[in-house]
């Protein structure tokens, strides 16, 4: 074993035990404590810690800025935990190709800084960007609020370098905007939370950086049906906002955003001149309700809700419906009847998604109310309806598959998993049908 | 006559007599598709429900058969083509568009539905359907998946796998499942990603939902003259260096100017270098401030004149000569092969003159007509089928300019797959562990690799099937059906 790369977990001999607990709580996946952490500083040594964990039967759990990793269900062994946030910077960037390509373990914020000095942006979103690296968001895959405008981060990699279980380096993907050269498995890599194989580099398309930027606040809606009506809108207005989300009022108040009842945050971005002619466009469809401009952070505030520390909920739960859906989705949930808990929600129509929070006491009884209570609406609205539990007390996630319904797809997914990964070295349990 | 095996038969019980075509002279058709290879079928099938897919699928399977499917054959690399023989499935008579979801912005359509009837279906609702291949008027939906078909308008919009949501697919053993589905972020693997492109070796996608986009209130159509390739090629790195993307960026060189203006006079300047074509999209105001930014930055390269297709007639011819000019070329050679490669947008003046260089070596005419903002390059070799020689020595034309391509960053193909064409020329760009990975996963979808066989993977790569098709050639075309 590689001194260099590996770290022995275990109690210093004057350590104490709460000390201990201190000091390795960043390693802590759900609730397991991994016996070696790996630190990889380059792609060679991602794969001799593949083939490490391979030969000795051990367990890999890859790690980013470990901003996620409560998503997921119980892993079925933690043996090493993967820490790749060594490997991190530029490899490339073209600014006039508007590509570029980095290692896995680069921050979010750090991408998006060296890309500013050409007045571009990488259009993926996260929580807490300064830890979250791109190796762990395209794992994870999941869009943020930009989908009207920028689409899914998989529509943004144009290839990764990925390392196998069995630590082969491959490639896939390639270096171009335009590329239907072999199967396009890039897509399958992202959205996989490290069940395949370990990103160690990423190549994305990149986007010119809007010039200017404005947060505009819709409030004062009496009931949620003329929330949506202007929501429905606006969306109908081609390519007026780049982001819509309608917030609750505990969502108002966790963020301090100091208003009443439900509440419609828009993002328009552009030229001064676009920026102006969008505002008035969207003065249009606010009616009688009220409308400012608030703080562009919002947005990241939303984000974060539900992953940082502070002020985090017990629990969330994410929704996907079908847009059409949003309003048949409101009333299920508000229907869910918390004494002493508080419940929050972002609902994105755009994609058709709603985040929801809960802060407060979850015992065992009302969990599984409330999951019942959402499971429910899969089987009363229609098939293209899911959702997913993102965060929530490891005690209860033992008792539930937090991924909800399998896809329909889950035999060849499983096939798939036991072609590239037979021996179940990467992220074993945590994925859908216990991938 | 033709003896019919049981084989036949017994794909004729499934769809009746009328749909299982067996006799050479009928098979004569689908010898073919847009590419330079050709083979026959042992017999040709026109199913029209998924079940009857399903039976296909079994029987092939129970028979031991290679399956090709088949849209309109139009593709460029022989996708299409039976290289092994066996089954071929033709996909045209599943074409329903099922259902337009306006308030979800999607369609369910069967495979066989061309891609621009889509469009102009989803037009009528204020709806569009982006990627729109050249030969968006013939080419299938159902083909267009399995090619990850582009288009001039995926500059902004991206290929055809940012448009499908979901699919139902049948696989290899007649098994059906649903690949993603009608929401627009699903979980598991992203198993319909990786279906797309696919080139009919995973399976048969029988239904497919697609997005549809709002079409935009405002669409603007720029024409610019230059008095050379580069020129055009230097305001292309221009616009988008300078944060715009429009809708499409494409140029056209002076030898098919030439040609396009014989077969109809479109008013292009004859004596122009090239033609660059510059669409913009969006809402009123927004586009009229690209527009101003626009010409400044065609007046700051150097452009010779400038014009602007207000109306949409105008657009319309514009983009009819761009999309023709592929039939145009027909003026100044009896046969042209048409390659497609990508290089970085910064690289296109390099490879271009290198084309050129590679024309004059081998002393062939090459005409260049592409997607320009995304570096996408499709030189037109123009030829002579009937001279001695000649096929071959575009051929050789065709692997330098792919490998001048790679050597400069880019890839083997943006748009047309890999098919027969290039198949050979893959591992100038993955080594052979990322080939036989891409083979693991074909494993999963097809483990006997009877689905679409011979294609993709270069020869040296062994394939399951290759084997039983040697067998097969021994014992003689059609003896096993």
């Amino acid at each position: 074993m590689d001194n260099s790369i590996f770290e022995i977990i275990k109690k210093n001999p004057n350590e104490s035990h709460s000390a201990f607990l201190e000091r390795t709580s960043n390693l802590n996946v759900d609730g397991m404590l991994p016996s070696i952490l790996a630190r990889p500083r380059t792609v060679d040594q991602i794969a001799e810690v593949l083939n490490f964990a391979s030969e000795n039967c051990l367990s890999v759990l890859p790690s980013g800025g470990g901003t996620k990793r409560s998503l997921g269900n119980i892993p079925n062994a933690v043996d090493i935990l993967m820490d790749l946030s060594c490997l991190h910077g530029l490899v490339t960037h073209e600014p006039s190709d508007l590509t570029a390509t980095f290692l896995a373990g680069t921050s979010l914020t750090d991408v998006q800084s060296i890309l500013s000095g050409s007045n571009q942006f990488l259009p993926l979103e996260s929580p807490i960007p300064s830890r979250a690296t791109l190796g762990g968001i395209l794992s994870v895959g999941m869009s943020g609020s930009n989908y009207l405008r920028y689409g899914l981060p998989r529509d943004w990699v144009l290839g990764v370098k990925v390392v196998n279980a069995d630590s082969s380096i491959i490639k896939v993907g390639g270096q171009v905007v335009k590329n239907v050269t072999g199967y396009d498995l890039t897509k399958m890599y992202v959205g996989s939370l490290g069940t395949l194989g370990v990103i160690a580099e990423c190549t994305f398309k990149l986007a010119p950086k809007p010039k200017e930027r404005m947060t505009r606040l819709i409030y004062g809606f009496d009931n949620i049906d003329s929330a949506i009506q202007v929501m429905d809108n606006i969306l109908e207005d081609y390519g007026l906002v780049r982001g819509l989300v309608l917030i609750d009022q505990e969502v108002e108040s966790r963020l301090d955003i100091g208003v009443e009842g439900y509440a419609i945050l828009v993002l328009i971005d552009g030229t001064k001149r676009t920026i102006r002619a969008n505002c008035e466009s969207l003065n249009a469809f606010v009616g009688h309700h009220k409308v400012k401009t608030v703080g562009d952070h919002y947005w990241q505030q939303m984000l974060n809700l539900g992953w940082i520390e502070n002020g985090r909920p017990v629990m969330n739960i994410l929704l996907r419906f079908l847009p059409s859906q949003l309003k048949d989705v409101l009333d299920m949930v508000n229907g869910i009847q918390l004494q002493e808990m508080k419940k929050g929600l972002i609902a994105d129509p755009g994609i058709g998604k709603i985040r929801l929070f809960f802060w407060g006491e979850l015992g065992a009884k009302r969990f599984h109310k409330i999951i019942s209570t959402i499971a429910q609406i899969s089987s009363t609205a229609e098939p293209s309806y899911e959702y997913l539990i993102e965060h929530c007390p490891v005690i209860l996630k033992k008792t539930v598959d937090i991924w909800g319904q399998e896809p329909d797809a889950l035999e060849l997914m499983m096939d798939i998993k036991n072609e590239l990964d037979p021996k179940k070295v990467l992220n074993p349990g945590r994925f859908v049908g216990g991938i | 006559m033709n003896r019919k095996s049981k084989f036949i038969r017994r794909l004729e019980r499934v769809l009746g007599e009328d749909y299982v075509i067996s006799h050479p002279d009928e098979l004569f058709v689908y010898e073919y598709d847009g590419s330079i290879d050709r083979a026959f079928p042992s017999v040709v099938v026109f199913p029209n429900s998924v079940e009857q897919i399903v039976d296909l699928m079994r029987l092939a399977n129970q028979y031991e058969v290679p399956v090709v499917t088949r849209g309109s054959g139009t593709g460029l690399s022989g996708g299409a083509i039976a290289s092994s023989g066996g089954l071929q499935i033709a996909l045209t008579r599943m074409n329903a568009i099922l259902s337009i979801d306006i308030a979800n912005k999607s369609a369910i359509v069967e495979p066989g539905v061309i891609n621009l009837k889509l469009d102009e279906a989803a037009r009528k609702h204020q709806l569009r359907y982006a990627p729109d291949p050249s030969s968006q008027s013939a080419c299938t939906l159902g083909g267009n998946i399995a090619e990850n078909a582009g288009g001039p308008h995926c500059l902004a919009y991206g290929t055809t796998t940012n448009h499908v949501l979901g699919m139902e697919v049948v696989l290899e053993n007649g098994s059906k499942t649903w690949l993603g589905g009608r929401l627009r972020e699903s979980k598991g693997y992203d198993l319909r990603g990786a279906f797309v492109g696919s080139e009919g070796t995973f399976g048969v996608a029988t239904k497919i939902i697609l997005r549809l986009l709002q079409s935009p209130p405002v669409t603007k159509t720029y024409l610019g003259v230059f008095s050379c390739v580069a020129l055009a090629c230097e305001a292309v790195s221009l616009i988008i260096s300078e944060g715009l993307i429009p809708a499409a960026m494409e140029i056209v060189d002076s030898l098919t100017i030439n040609a396009i203006q014989k077969t109809n006079d479109v008013g292009l300047p004859k004596d122009a270098g090239s033609v660059l074509l510059i669409e913009l999209e969006g809402r009123i105001g927004e586009v009229e401030e690209q527009g101003e930014k626009v010409e400044e930055l065609l007046k700051l390269v150097g452009v010779l004149e400038y014009r602007l297709a207000s109306e949409k007639l105008e657009r319309e011819v514009l983009w009819k000569t761009r999309k023709g000019a592929l039939g145009a070329l027909g003026n100044l050679a009896p046969n042209y092969y048409l390659v497609d490669g990508v290089v970085p947008r910064t690289r296109l003046v390099e490879i271009l003159e290198k084309v050129n260089l590679i024309g004059e070596e081998h002393g062939i005419k090459i005409a260049n007509v592409f997607h320009a903002g995304d570096g996408n390059i499709h030189p037109c070799i123009l030829f002579d089928e009937r001279k001695s020689g000649e096929l071959e020595r575009v051929i050789q034309v065709g692997g330098e300019i792919l490998e001048a391509c790679v050597a400069l960053g880019g890839t083997l193909s943006g748009e047309h797959g890999i098919g027969l064409e290039k198949k050979a020329y893959m591992p100038l760009v993955f080594s052979p562990r990322d080939l036989e990975l891409m083979l693991q996963v074909r494993k999963v979808f097809a483990p006997a690799g009877r689905l679409n066989p011979g294609k993709i993977f270069p020869d040296a790569i062994a394939y399951d099937y290759r084997q039983q098709r040697e067998a097969v050639r021994n014992a003689g075309p059609g003896s096993y059906l």
